[in-house]
């Protein structure tokens, strides 16, 4: 079923893209809709059913363990309530964002329900390199969303960074599975053991830093606001309710493989509540309500995040509730901020006034949501805050004190962004200017805003919802959301929270209306830029462009290859020369040569070249080849001709080098021809088999038919390589019937 | 079998000739061209099928004895490899065809007919077992990549020409004094002697044999520190042809270094070979950065994908060796594919700058998907055939507590996604700079262009999607190459 669901949203993939020219951007959303749609309403079928887990599997490269293995069980359907859910309201919302004359509509659509599909796949996934993939296709797909007003180059800056980020994530966070599957000898998630030791270690900071830069924890948070660049409707739905959450989500699921694991919690905590604090002072500074709502989003996330990082039953539970209740007030209140913008034309707290009048629906999604978000009764949020604080209760030690100080000043900053959002936007003031109502914008919002307060009502159902899939991930998760917790200490801890949140939120409604420097963003860019620079550098000092010095490189390297053959130089058996006459050519071929090194002009150094070969084929009349020698002297002759026919185009003399570099051209030239001598001296000496002669010669005379042998090597045993090289040469006299068909180019100037 | 093996080889070199023939008709030409380089794709696939099926199939060329004789080697190694470059062959000759008609410089009737020879090198240089043979194909590439290079007479071609041909020439020198070295040592240059012989000599002899050829395969793979020539040459031609280099040249370097040293045992080197992977990733992950052309950065790519299959090969082990085959089958087609959508850019918007293009996504949606997936696979994202050779490439490595060059291949991948990242911001995002929209080719050119490369994408979505039965042939040619006695005995015995 999982596979057909996932066939379903591709095909809405495919659709919207074919009908992307025919169709306006209004129909094409409600085309992209409709997949997410049918998985909500199997989702929720499933869950009022409560039918049990269901597997399925592709296998893709059964030799790496690489399969498409899918695991629906009450976390996975509680996630695709969620995902599919909120994704089908989204696409309802975003026909109404949309103008009706906006363009790029299939992409927008396409891209969204993309999106949508990578996300259940995550959600689903039973097997972690199936989650790998689905994670970096929402990375992919948020990418292009982001982006999708790219004629702005802070969208771009900020879409590049969103990818950088969350990419060189997921590369870390694919060594980490891979340390893990490797230790846990299996890659299926729901049958992972846990694991202990230094690999253990290394793979649980792997996995949290994977998924710290997706669920934006500090200091991996600098690309989520800038990400609010993307539509509202992509922010509330990949930036708020979904995609951000997957690390949080791997965090569950990876979660009992690291219970050993100390540095899992340690780091964990550390993440978590830096980020619950800084998002929540984040907040406060920020003067766009869209911004604060980001901030606000990477606290509540670190609170996720230290839930799961202590790990305990209760504390598992508390966060699978935090993100079930998160997603729907936060995805309301990007909702409402959605509306507010394309109905007023700001998002700036100081500019709005009168809207509790003008957009009176709107305010009360907001107000619903708000009072979830800061965790007051009587909402589902509430009753989340209050299982994350009984959580606390179990801790001891300075753990406890920690964590309770850390979770304690961040409720208080949450209720005070809180307060400061809603009276920011909603509050008094002079009265914007407001366009009419959009029932579509308008509904969805309020829709997800009154669920709060109805998961209330129904807290039963919700429990229903809930406890199993924290049973999934642990089995003493086994708790039941409150409606009223009684006079406990939790209760009173609340109560203080609210109070002092309150006194706070009031004194800072109407400070740092400006929207602040956005320094880690800066850093960010910085860094990339950075990194931008010192490629260039390392590439200009590489790759200068000047062939003597490439040439010199490789000489330089193969002579450094060619050491190994010095440990078999055996010196006892080598001669100096078996004739006299040897010598004398020998000389005359150094002397040659190194002239050929020393002199200045471009002629000079052809006709010591040609000497050098004059000399070789000197000695291959000594040892009996007087064929060879005739060729390799006409081609010595024909190539001294040609230098001197093309030198006439050419500068007389070479340019001057200077001596440092003459003298490593010069040590380089000494290496390598000592090194060749070593190389078959040694070879030579240390040999393994025989070159085949007489094999040669039967096969040459016996069957060949020919008494010179050379011929028949060269005609018959190794025709193919004369073929070869015949077609060469002639290869080579057409480039050079090419080149001179070509009109000399002319000279830029 | 024999015949196939045969046709493969002289079918592109007919075609060839026929080619020059007919100089004068273009149209004529260019259907005898495909024919030619058509019959031998569909051979190989023929090849492949009936390697795959009935094991190794060994030809001796004139009947000669290996001892004497060159002989024609179609192990699984050689039947993966010759269908994917030999399809990359005909898909570029299609696009450049339509190319050929609208934006090409002096010489147009060469290209067809050089494409021809340097198919016939390359499938040389994949079938052959002699040592003296791969030199000779090597040459045959060499010439026929130089000519089509400089063939159009721009200065910057002759130019960059210069160092493409005197680096390789160099490198075929070092070849020769290779080959001697090792018939001085072994008395033979048939590879599969030479697997039997070279295990048996002195370490430091076979270890020098190893570390020159290291260095002989690789200055024709390009790696670090002998890539050189490579960035220089590759941008200045068309982009067809460096199409055509990228996808093949270099590959052709990394696969006769993995056969060499794999059959002949090198496992000593493996260290070193790490070490040389880790800096060819990286200095070429930078050079990517450092650009701000498509066909520049692309070309740097090229290099920095080369360490990935050094690092599969350097780690000696089945399943390095695995994750190496199945890095070069993958990386061939979507390479080759790149630049094809590289020549798309430069045809539609005039030029191959970032900063001079903008906003080709809204304009042009095909392009832009289909720069998009090979780039995905190419930064190794899922889930692309990208993803599984470097999962292979770096799960080997963690497999062989290779920790090091696991990093680095991690964050080479990192670079690049940034350099994918800044072409697809430069060219596809933003705004058109100069609005002006390169000279129009005739629809029906472009339609041919953009099928074929359309076709390209398609081949690469189905690597992607056959990617384990892929992996299992990989496994299978990694293993036979490794234990070298199998591949010994098919050459040997009869």
């Amino acid at each position: 079923m999982v596979l057909v669901l996932l066939g379903f949203h591709l095909a809405g993939v495919g659709m919207v893209l074919a009908l992307g020219r025919r169709l306006g951007i209004r129909p094409l959303l409600a085309l992209g809709g409709t997949a997410p749609a049918i998985s909500a309403v199997w989702a929720v079928v499933q869950l009022i059913a409560g039918s049990s887990d269901r597997t399925s599997m592709v296998t893709w490269v059964g030799g790496l363990d690489l399969e498409l293995r899918f695991k629906v069980d009450s976390l996975a359907l509680l996630m695709t309530l969620l995902v599919s859910g909120i994704g089908a309201l989204v696409f309802i919302y975003a026909i109404g964002y949309f103008n009706r004359d906006t363009t790029g509509g299939s992409r927008f659509s396409a891209s969204l329900l993309g999106f949508s599909a990578s996300m259940v796949g995550l959600v689903w996934a039973d097997s972690v390199w199936t989650l790998f993939i689905f994670w970096e296709l929402t990375s992919v797909t948020s990418f292009l969303l982001v982006g999708h007003k790219n004629q702005d180059p802070s969208v771009l800056a900020a879409a590049r960074r969103a990818l950088m980020i969350t990419g060189a994530g997921g590369l870390i966070l694919l060594a980490g599975l891979l340390v893990l599957a490797q230790q846990a000898n299996t890659t299926i998630i729901s049958e992972l053991p846990a694991i202990g030791g230094t690999s253990g270690t290394i793979a649980a900071i792997l996995v949290l830093v994977g998924a710290a830069t997706k669920s934006a924890q500090v200091p991996f948070h600098v690309w989520l606001p800038g990400a609010m660049a993307a539509p509202t409707p992509v922010s509330a739905y990949l930036h708020s309710a979904t995609m951000v959450k997957a690390g949080v989500l791997l965090l569950a699921v990876t979660g009992p493989a690291f219970a050993n694991v100390e540095a899992f919690t340690t780091l964990g905590l550390a993440f978590g509540l830096t980020s619950m604090l800084w998002g929540a002072v984040g907040a406060l500074r920020q003067g766009d309500a869209k911004l604060i709502l980001a901030w606000g989003t990477i606290s509540q996330l670190g609170l996720m995040v230290t839930l799961l990082a202590l790990g305990t039953g209760k504390a598992v539970f508390a966060a699978i509730s935090l993100l079930f209740a998160h997603a729907l007030f936060k995805a309301a209140l990007f909702l409402i901020v959605g509306e507010v913008d394309v109905r007023t034309g700001t998002r700036q707290i100081d500019q709005l006034g009168g809207l509790a009048s003008s957009m009176p629906l709107s305010f009360a999604a907001a107000a619903l949501a708000g009072l979830s978000m800061a965790g007051a009764p009587p909402l589902l949020g509430f009753t989340a805050k209050e299982a994350a604080l009984e959580s606390l209760a179990t801790l001891d030690g300075v753990q406890q004190i920690v964590v309770s100080v850390g979770v304690g000043a961040g409720s208080v900053l949450t209720v005070a962004y809180t307060l400061r959002f809603v009276f920011g936007v909603f509050g008094p003031g002079p009265p914007t200017v407001v366009a009419p109502r959009r029932w579509l914008m308008t509904i969805p919002a309020l829709t997800l805003a009154s669920l709060g307060f109805v998961g209330y009502l129904v807290l039963g159902w919700v429990n229903d919802i809930v406890r199993p899939a924290a049973v999934e991930l642990n089995a003493a998760a086994d708790y039941s959301l409150l409606r009223w917790p009684g006079l406990t200490a939790p209760f009173g801890a609340s109560l203080g929270i609210l109070a002092v949140g309150t006194a706070l939120g009031f004194g800072v409604i109407r400070r740092n209306v400006g929207t602040p420097e956005p320094k880690g963003a800066r850093t960010a860019d910085a860094l990339l830029d950075g990194v931008l620079v010192a490629a260039s550098r390392a590439t200009g000092r590489i790759q200068h462009g000047s062939l003597p010095v490439y040439l010199t490189v490789m000489a330089a390297t193969a002579s450094l290859a060619a050491l190994p053959f010095f440990t078999g130089l055996d010196t006892s058996g080598l001669v100096l020369a078996n004739q006299p006459l040897e010598m004398v050519l020998a000389a005359a071929i150094l002397v040659s040569a190194t002239a050929g090194a020393f002199v200045g002009s471009r002629l000079g150094a052809a006709l010591t070249l040609g000497a050098v070969g004059t000399g070789v084929s000197g000695l291959f009349v000594l040892y009996g080849a007087p064929d060879l020698a005739l060729t390799q002297l006409l081609v010595e002759t024909i190539v001294v001709v040609g230098f001197v026919i093309g030198l006439g185009h050419l500068a007389q003399q070479f340019p001057a080098a200077s001596g440092g570099w003459r003298l490593t051209r010069l040590a380089v030239s000494v290496l390598g021809g000592l090194s060749v001598t070593a190389a078959l001296a040694a070879a030579a000496a240390n040999s393994v088999g025989q070159a085949p002669l007489a094999d040669l010669k039967a096969g040459a005379v016996d069957e060949g038919g020919g008494n010179n042998i050379v011929n028949v090597i060269l005609t018959d045993m190794r025709a193919l390589d004369t073929l070869g090289e015949v077609v060469v040469l002639a290869t080579v006299a057409l480039g050079i019937l090419a080149l001179a068909n070509v009109r000399p180019p002319e000279v830029p100037g | 079998m024999s015949f196939l093996i045969a046709m493969v080889m002289i079918a592109p070199l007919v075609a060839a000739s026929a080619g020059i023939l007919l100089r004068r008709r273009a149209r004529t030409r260019d259907i005898a061209t495909m024919a030619g380089l058509g019959v031998a794709a569909l051979g190989s696939f023929a090849i492949l099928f009936e390697v795959a099926s009935n094991g190794t199939q060994v030809i001796r060329v004139g009947g000669w004895s290996p001892t004497v004789g060159i002989v024609l080697v179609a192990d699984l190694f050689a039947a993966l490899v010759l269908p994917i470059a030999l399809s990359i062959i005909l898909i570029v000759e299609v696009f450049a065809v339509g190319q050929r008609r609208t934006a090409w410089g002096a010489n147009p009737e060469l290209a067809g007919p050089l494409l021809g020879v340097l198919t016939a090198g390359v499938a040389l240089a994949i079938l052959t077992g002699d040592l003296f043979t791969l030199f000779v194909a090597f040459e045959l590439i060499l010439v026929s990549s130089y000519v089509l290079l400089t063939h159009q007479g721009k200065r910057g071609q002759i130019r960059s020409g210069m160092t493409y041909v005197v680096m390789n020439l160099f490198a075929s020198t070092l070849f020769l004094f290779g080959v001697a070295f090792v018939y001085a040592a072994t008395g033979t240059i048939n590879i599969a002697l030479l697997a039997e012989r070279i295990p048996e000599l002195d370490a430091g002899i076979r270890l020098g044999i190893g570390a020159w050829f290291f260095v002989v395969f690789g200055t024709k793979a390009a790696i670090f520190p002998l890539f050189s020539w490579l960035p220089d040459s590759y941008p200045t031609a068309p982009t067809t042809i460096t199409a055509v280099f990228a996808g093949l040249l270099t590959k052709i370097g990394i696969y006769a270094m993995i056969r060499f040293h794999t059959l002949t045992g090198m496992d000593e080197l493996g260290p070193v070979m790490l070490v040389v992977a880790g800096l060819t990733m990286v200095v070429g992950a930078l050079g990517a950065l450092a650009q701000s052309d498509v066909k520049r950065i692309l070309s740097f790519h090229v290099i920095s994908q080369i360490g990935y299959m050094l690092m599969g090969l350097g780690l000696f082990s089945a399943a390095g060796t695995t994750g190496a085959i199945l890095f070069l089958l993958h990386h061939m087609p979507v390479k080759t594919v790149l630049f094809l959508v590289g020549g798309l850019i430069e045809n539609h918007e005039g030029t191959s700058s970032l900063d001079r293009s903008g906003g080709l996504a809204a304009r042009r949606p095909l392009i832009a998907a289909m720069f998009a997936i090979p780039a995905l696979s190419l930064a190794g994202l899922p889930p692309f055939s990208g993803f599984v050779a470097k999962l292979a490439v770096i799960s080997a490595a963690i497999d062989e507590a290779s920790i090091g060059i696991a990093v680095v291949a991690l964050a080479a991948g990192a670079l690049t996604l940034l350099s994918m990242t800044k072409i697809w911001i430069g060219v596809f995002w933003g705004t058109d700079a100069d609005q002006a929209e390169a000279t129009p080719a005739a629809p029906n050119n472009r339609r041919l262009m953009t099928g074929a490369t359309a076709l390209a994408v398609a081949g690469t979505l189905a690597i992607s999607l056959l990617a384990g039965p892929i992996f299992d042939l990989s496994q299978r040619a990694a293993n036979e190459l490794r234990s070298a006695d199998l591949y010994i005995d098919e050459v040997t015995s009869r």
